[in-house]
């Protein structure tokens, strides 16, 4: 396989990249002066070197935790669960939260074999449990489809006797949708207006 | 290529590139149908409807003859079944019915297999907590004998002579039910007492017993039998979640390994 074919291979693996749109990627690249593919490479090097899950909330990072979790300016007393760390992203874009993230790694889906085992509960429940842990309420901000839901009653199920408060992103969201792609606005009413469960 | 439109359960929906999913219906007329819905995870977070597991929805895609995937143009919720969400053993019942109907490869619709499923799940829906184990399973069942392997629970699969009440009879996977007690001591397979064939029973005449006893039990002889029948190749993925909610329900009293 020629070196063109073999990037236009590994570009197409990305989301939303299909083979054309790789092709023309590659043939951008080759009329491009060398040195900026070459930084390129580098920094998809340094990506793949560097950047590891923040050993507490699981969000990624390139330091030794990341730097929510290392900002003692947070409000340490809530803590919002996602289900990715991308949406740990979206939520941060609306700037409306101020508090400490953990990250699941996914939602319950027996479809897929993905049951609570699967997830990052236990270390969830160790944050909760830390001597000098602050938290007084959670917010489940699973996707709002039947299976983030079921993720965020299991969760409540699993909180709840720990004496916290637990609250789920108000409805309004709607239904069926990714998180990933609420808009700002949406999303800032959401954490806003969120619910006891 | 032709513009169709059909009504439809969601039975699995997987992440396609950015903002697509790939979502497969089973629907009355045309059995399982694979759409590819190109952006539509941005277009429900912007109000372009809910596409959810488990609902009924009124689905317009193009149709490819010879394809088995066609592009989905338009949909319509029909009725939604978040509500199945609420409760982590509903939610594994009901993706087991989905996971069920997936392993069965079908060449055409069936207007009663589709009925069986919406019905489990209305079922899953409506039932008190306690009820759960029973009305999945009650749905399994169904859904298996519509695929065309009911089992046999009045006669003895090997010598015909029916079941009597009482004695300690075996279910015989390959012959597709029971054995009677005569025949189950040189038989393998599950063991059934007459509690457990009551029950059984029940079930498969859609009325289970509410608080099910062993329902841990049931739902493995109702795995082995389906996947026996179906596809021996494979394993449930949803018997991972649903297999330990049902054995910490603590539905019934204990039952001896491999006994239901």
């Amino acid at each position: 396989m020629s070196v063109i074919d073999e990037v236009t291979r590994e570009l197409s693996r990305l989301p939303g990249i299909g083979p054309r749109t790789a092709t023309r990627l590659v043939y951008h690249l080759m009329r491009e002066p060398g040195e900026r593919s070459r930084r390129l490479s580098a920094a998809i090097r340094e990506l793949a070197d560097r950047i590891h899950p923040c050993p507490r909330c699981g969000t990624y990072t390139e330091l030794e935790l990341c730097r929510i979790c290392a900002d003692r300016a947070r409000d340490r007393t809530t803590l919002c669960v996602v289900e990715s760390a991308f949406e740990v992203h979206s939520i941060e874009k609306t700037g409306e939260f101020r508090g400490l993230f953990h990250v699941l790694g996914g939602r319950l889906s027996p479809l897929d074999g993905i049951g609570p085992d699967e997830l990052n509960v236990a270390s969830l429940l160790e944050r909760i449990g830390e001597p000098d842990a602050e938290i007084a309420e959670i917010i489940l901000a699973t996707n709002p489809s039947v299976e983030g839901e079921a993720t965020a009653v299991y969760l409540e199920g699993v909180l709840r006797p720990l004496g916290v408060r637990v609250t789920r992103l108000a409805r309004g969201l709607p239904m069926g949708s990714d998180l990933e792609y609420v808009d700002g606005s949406t999303l800032a009413e959401a954490l806003s207006g969120r619910r006891e469960m | 290529m032709t513009l169709v439109t059909r009504p439809g359960t969601l039975l699995r929906s997987h992440p396609y590139s950015e903002s697509s999913r790939i979502l497969r219906f089973l629907t009355p007329e045309a059995g399982i149908v694979a759409v590819m819905a190109r952006g539509v995870r941005k277009q429900a977070s912007k109000g372009g409807g809910p596409l959810d597991l488990f609902d009924d929805v009124e689905i317009t895609y193009d149709h490819r003859a010879g394809r088995d995937l066609h592009t989905l143009r338009e949909h319509r919720t029909l009725k939604r079944r978040g509500e199945l969400g609420s409760n982590l053993l509903r939610f594994a019942g009901a993706s087991f019915l989905s996971e069920l109907i997936l392993t069965h490869t079908m060449e055409e619709g069936s207007p009663r297999l589709h009925d069986r499923l919406t019905s489990g799940l209305d079922g899953l829906l409506a039932c008190a907590s306690e009820e759960i184990p029973g009305r999945f399973l009650a749905a399994g069942w169904g859904i298996v004998a519509e695929f065309g392997f009911p089992p046999e629970l009045a006669r003895c699969v090997r010598c015909n002579l029916e079941i009597p009440p009482e004695g300690m009879t075996r279910f015989d996977l390959a012959e597709g039910g029971l054995r009677c007690p005569e025949c189950a001591a040189s038989g393998v397979g599950p063991r059934l007492g007459p509690g457990a064939r009551t029950d059984l029973r029940a079930i498969l005449a859609g009325a289970p017993p509410s608080g099910l006893r062993g329902a841990a039990e049931h739902f493995n002889l109702l795995e082995r039998f389906a996947l026996h029948h179906l596809d021996r190749r494979r394993v449930f993925q949803t018997s991972a979640t649903l297999a330990p909610l049902l054995a910490s329900e603590g539905t019934g009293d204990p039952t001896p390994e491999g006994q239901v």
